[in-house]
């Protein structure tokens, strides 16, 4: 009988076969998609002025010159998709969503952003279809009427429209593996080493006795000075550390490409590596006891996704970060590829011309 | 089972003495035209409609005959079918029986074996008829319709079926009698007809010609006659098909024992949602159990718990999800793809999709 490991497992998921790439993989994927986008906001822009030209010539022919577009770079691209992720977290918050909503929602704006640019889909009109459509495939139902009522100046047609269109840069792929669960698990095991009823590996000699000595011994957490004496300690020690995680995960482990570049449980052990490093150095060790190639490997990849886990966007930008987003703002207006600004419209001739 | 006890109950009276008076309330026929007398099978002894009213409406009440005492129901009394209650009671009993030991000559080796089996069978009816041991026999009763109850439930359907396609053949018989009575009869009318005619056309050439009219009423009779057996034959080889088809309708129905063992279809596999693939975790062993400060109340919470949430469920499934692609390094595994960087990400989705 064939046996499957939990790679394996994971292997099978969507996101492992369509949405995880190497960093340069990424890179050259945005901005091929930037430079397309850019291409064709040009020749949407020259195609509308000179059908100005046309009109106006009838009366005088003195018709402005054209002149080149600025377009939005890559950076600035990626600026903006992170803010209106980061906008798509506060109105899930303001919902009242579940954390797997908001995290789904924010995913599928960053998975369409990697084939769609800006320029062509404003990230304002993409992000309440984006959540809508995460309330629905997470499982959490919500009417249409309340959703919309909760949105100024929003139509539910608006919320609609958009959708099948994101469906598409989604690839008709919904399941986004999250590193909750994951660290959940996680954490149930280190409480059960704490407390001494966790089970020793077989290729681990140390009893469970003995395990929980060793986490008492543990080096203190972020240079801090004083160390865990007792059992309770330790579990207070945990539970911080999961808080700490947890936070990490539901904010800088979205903001950033962590879902494109690692798997979820390299995320959520890199967010135990970021709030408390010794403890996951001993979660590693019990793991895997013996030398293996794959330890080192491991422990350079958990590090590299910390380091990016840290250098995150931050969740609420500052004036200066805000300047420059509106600075952004601005140039987009300029640059906007008119064909695609009605999306309603679209929708509609789409669903027209499909029947 | 030596020697039946004597009869109890009232002593022998008259018949029509006993259909008119009510042995409870003492009215008869005279004063209520309509009476009719119900028994109970607990007891089986006879009252009028009105008494099990008077008596039973209010819910399980003593039979009121004398010495009996038993707690009867008024839902369960019923008219009697048989004159004589004492066949009554056997026919219920014999049913009960039956009902329970519907083992079938076919799943017995020899016939020997059968035969001892009903020789069984009967010796527990006849205790029950007689109250011999009571008491063990109804022990040993429960105690078979319990041990075989799949083997009573498969006889009980069927059984169910042969009734069934009996029926069908019952009714199929009728209409094939039916319309063989109307074609008798419209060969009937027929005959007749034709005779009348020929008569009358013996009487015409009588009357219109010249020959001897005794010469031509015989030639009549002798055509009227060829006729009619030309016609008897054709009925007779109807007939003879009609019942060669209900001979062929009846051949399913024979049943000879022993020839076709049946052979039971072989019950569906249990559903496999991972196609044979075994999923064994490397990274972690499940434990038994795990503390969360989440679960200590779903593991509680008979809201929870009634809508089937399992909190093992949970933990195997965080668990799995902790380490499911622990040892999966993107950077590596993805640089190995069949695919251009800059290449549209729907066509590269169909070559990883395709490729596996």
């Amino acid at each position: 009988m064939p046996e499957m490991t939990e790679d394996d497992i994971y292997r099978t998921s969507t996101q492992y076969r369509i949405w995880s790439f190497s960093r340069e993989l990424l890179l050259s994927l945005r901005s091929t998609t930037n430079e397309s986008a850019a291409e064709g906001v040009k020749a949407a822009l020259h195609a509308q002025k000179a059908a100005e030209q046309e009109q106006s010539s009838k009366q005088d022919s003195n018709g402005s010159p054209l002149q080149e577009v600025d377009c939005l770079s890559v950076d600035e691209e990626q600026k903006l998709v992170v803010f209106y992720c980061v906008q798509n977290m506060r109105f899930a918050d303001f919902c009242e969503f579940p954390t797997n909503v908001k995290a789904t929602a924010v995913q599928y704006l960053k998975r369409f952003y990697l084939s769609n640019s800006p320029m062509t889909y404003h990230p304002k009109e993409m992000m309440p279809s984006a959540l809508f459509l995460a309330t629905k495939t997470e499982n959490h139902y919500t009417s249409l009427k309340s959703f919309v009522s909760k949105l100024p100046k929003t139509t539910a047609e608006d919320v609609v429209a958009p959708e099948f269109l994101l469906t598409q840069g989604l690839r008709f792929t919904f399941d986004v593996r999250h590193p909750y669960r994951g660290l959940e698990g996680g954490f149930m095991e280190l409480l059960a080493l704490a407390t001494g009823k966790g089970q020793s590996r077989p290729d681990n000699g140390a009893s469970p006795t003995q395990l929980q000595k060793q986490m008492e011994g543990l080096d203190p957490a972020n240079g801090g000075n004083k160390k865990s004496r007792s059992a309770e300690e330790v579990v207070q020690r945990i539970q911080d550390a999961h808080g700490k995680a947890k936070e990490i995960l539901k904010t800088s482990a979205l903001l950033t490409d962590a879902y494109f570049l690692y798997t979820p449980s390299q995320i959520w052990l890199s967010s135990l590596f970021v709030a408390d490093e010794p403890l996951a150095r001993f979660y590693l060790d019990f793991k895997f006891p013996t030398p293996s190639t794959m330890k080192p490997k491991l422990l350079t990849t958990l590090g590299t996704c910390a380091n990016l886990l840290r250098s995150s966007a931050s969740a609420d930008p500052d004036d200066s970060e805000l300047k420059e987003l509106k600075r952004i703002d601005k140039k987009l207006y300029k640059c906007r590829n008119p064909e695609k600004i009605d999306l309603f419209g679209i929708n509609k001739a789409s669903e027209e011309g499909g029947t | 089972m030596s020697k039946p006890p004597a009869r109890n109950g009232a002593p022998q009276r008259h018949p029509g003495e006993e259909d008119d008076i009510c042995p409870v309330c003492k009215s008869n026929r005279y004063l209520n035209p309509s009476m009719r007398f119900l028994v109970n099978p607990e007891c089986y002894h006879k009252m009028c409609e009105s008494c099990v009213d008077r008596i039973f409406s209010q819910g399980p009440a003593p039979c009121p005959v004398a010495g009996c005492a038993r707690t009867l129901r008024k839902q369960r009394f019923r008219k009697q079918t048989f004159e004589d209650l004492q066949i009554e009671r056997e026919v219920d009993v014999r049913r009960r029986v039956a009902a329970i030991f519907n083992r079938r000559e076919s799943e017995f080796n020899t016939l020997l074996d059968y035969n001892n089996y009903l020789e069984e069978v009967e010796t527990l009816t006849f205790n029950l008829l007689y109250n011999i041991d009571v008491a063990t026999t109804e022990a040993r009763l429960a105690a078979y319709s319990k041990q075989n109850a799949t083997d009573i439930a498969n006889n009980k359907a069927l059984s169910a079926r042969e009734s069934a396609s009996t029926e069908a053949q019952l009714a199929a018989r009728k209409d094939q009698g039916r319309l063989r009575r109307e074609a008798a009869r419209n060969e009937e009318e027929e005959e007749r007809r034709e005779r009348e005619e020929g008569r009358r056309e013996v009487i015409d050439k009588i009357a219109h010609s010249t020959e001897d009219p005794d010469k031509i009423a015989r030639e009549g009779q002798k055509v009227v006659l060829k006729k009619s057996t030309a016609r008897r034959n054709a009925t007779d080889r109807l007939r003879a098909q009609d019942a060669a088809s209900v001979d062929n309708a009846s051949v399913p129905l024979f049943q000879i024992a022993g020839l076709t063992p049946i052979t039971q279809p072989e019950p569906d596999k249990a559903y496999d949602p991972f196609g044979g693939y075994v999923i064994r975790p490397t990274c972690f062993t499940l434990q038994e159990q795990y503390e969360h400060p989440w679960l200590e109340k779903a593991k509680t919470d008979a809201q929870i718990a009634a809508g089937g949430y399992d909190v093992g469920e949970y933990c195997a499934r965080s668990m799995m999800e902790a380490f499911a692609g622990l040892g999966v390094f993107v950077e590596e595994e993805v640089a190995g793809r069949d695919r251009s960087p800059g290449a549209d990400v729907g066509t590269a989705a169909a070559v990883v999709t395709g490729g596996d």
